[in-house]
């Protein structure tokens, strides 16, 4: 039996998301597949799945991601599914602990690799609100003002975001001063 | 003054300790400072890889291995395993075994230079161990 839930996490989110997946397992519901506002979970034994994610280093296809999926895979980690560079992997929780990082440098790298994806995404956001800000004092259309607003909106939240994620990355670095 | 180890942010697996100067190794070069006398220092991680590699071993056993050895201690992750092993494997200090078949794991073992690294490393520890003894009047036991 499937069950189909619409919900959008944001890269900042991603520990949000795992919460969330681990939840969903812990009454039964697996995840096997994943869009950007979908998640689709499969019945079955209640807490049987822990469930973890990573953003990859490259997409799914590369080899670089492929040989690190197949060595996961020998280590007794299951690979369930992918999108974009999102890579989603469970363990049965019968098998003990299940974490991909336990050092905090992978967890820093990690990090920053979730850091650099948000850093992106920020220049098109301001550039495209900046033109209709334009657009909006040299025409006067409310679509204009509409957009601005929805856009300045995301440009907050994304940098937010951003802060959240650096201030655990720099929670981490401080740490790592003192142990591994 | 601060601890010399505290003047750089640590992000690598392997710290170059050049007298009491810290510098950063990274991509296979040394930024800044004099060589005068090289020691490094190892992760727990990487030591115990290292030592559980002087028999071939594949991913997964290497997990077991060091959680055997460190008595449940030491708890290495997939992730971290891979990121470590494709750094011992650049560095030359272990190699990969050529797959016997398709179904059979792919297994590592430790190469010389790998063992001169575990050497060097259990000679600092005994110094640490040996000046925290002298120091705290044997309290390590």
């Amino acid at each position: 039996m499937m069950l189909t839930v619409r919900r959008v996490f944001f890269a900042w989110d991603y520990d949000k998301q795992i919460a969330w997946l681990n939840e969903m397992a812990g009454k039964g519901l697996n995840l096997v597949k994943v869009s950007f506002n979908k998640y689709v979970f499969e019945q079955g034994t209640p807490g049987e799945y822990s469930y973890r994610i990573e953003w990859l280093k490259q997409w799914p296809t590369r080899p670089q991601s492929v040989s690190y999926i197949r060595f996961l895979e020998e280590a007794g980690v299951e690979y369930v599914t992918s999108f974009k560079k999102w890579a989603y992997f469970r363990k049965k929780t019968s098998e003990g602990a299940f974490d991909l990082f336990s050092d905090l440098d992978s967890r820093i790298n990690h990090l920053q690799r979730l850091i650099t994806l948000v850093i992106c995404l920020l220049p098109p956001l301001l550039i495209v609100l900046i033109l209709n800000l334009w657009l909006w004092a040299e025409h006067r259309q409310i679509g204009n003002a509409v957009a601005s607003g929805m856009l300045a909106v995301m440009l907050i939240s994304f940098t937010a975001g951003l802060m959240k994620l650096s201030k655990e990355r720099r929670h981490l670095k401080n740490e790592r001063i003192l142990r591994e | 003054m601060k601890h010399p180890f505290l003047i750089f942010g640590i992000d690598n697996y392997i710290v170059l300790r050049y007298n009491c100067v810290v510098l950063r190794y990274i991509g296979g070069r040394y930024i800044g400072g004099k060589r005068m006398a090289e020691s490094i220092v190892l992760t727990e991680a990487v030591y115990y890889i290292l030592l559980s590699l002087f028999e071939p071993l594949h991913g997964y056993g290497i997990m077991q291995k060091v959680e055997t050895l460190s008595q449940g201690r030491v708890r290495l992750a997939a992730g971290t395993l891979y990121g470590a092993i494709n750094t011992l494997l650049d560095k030359g200090w272990i190699r990969a075994l050529p797959e016997e078949s398709n179904s059979r794991k792919k297994e590592y073992i430790i190469l010389d230079e790998g063992k001169r690294a575990v050497i060097n490393e259990i000679n600092r520890l005994r110094e640490l161990l040996d000046n925290g003894e002298r120091i705290t009047g044997g309290q390590g036991k």
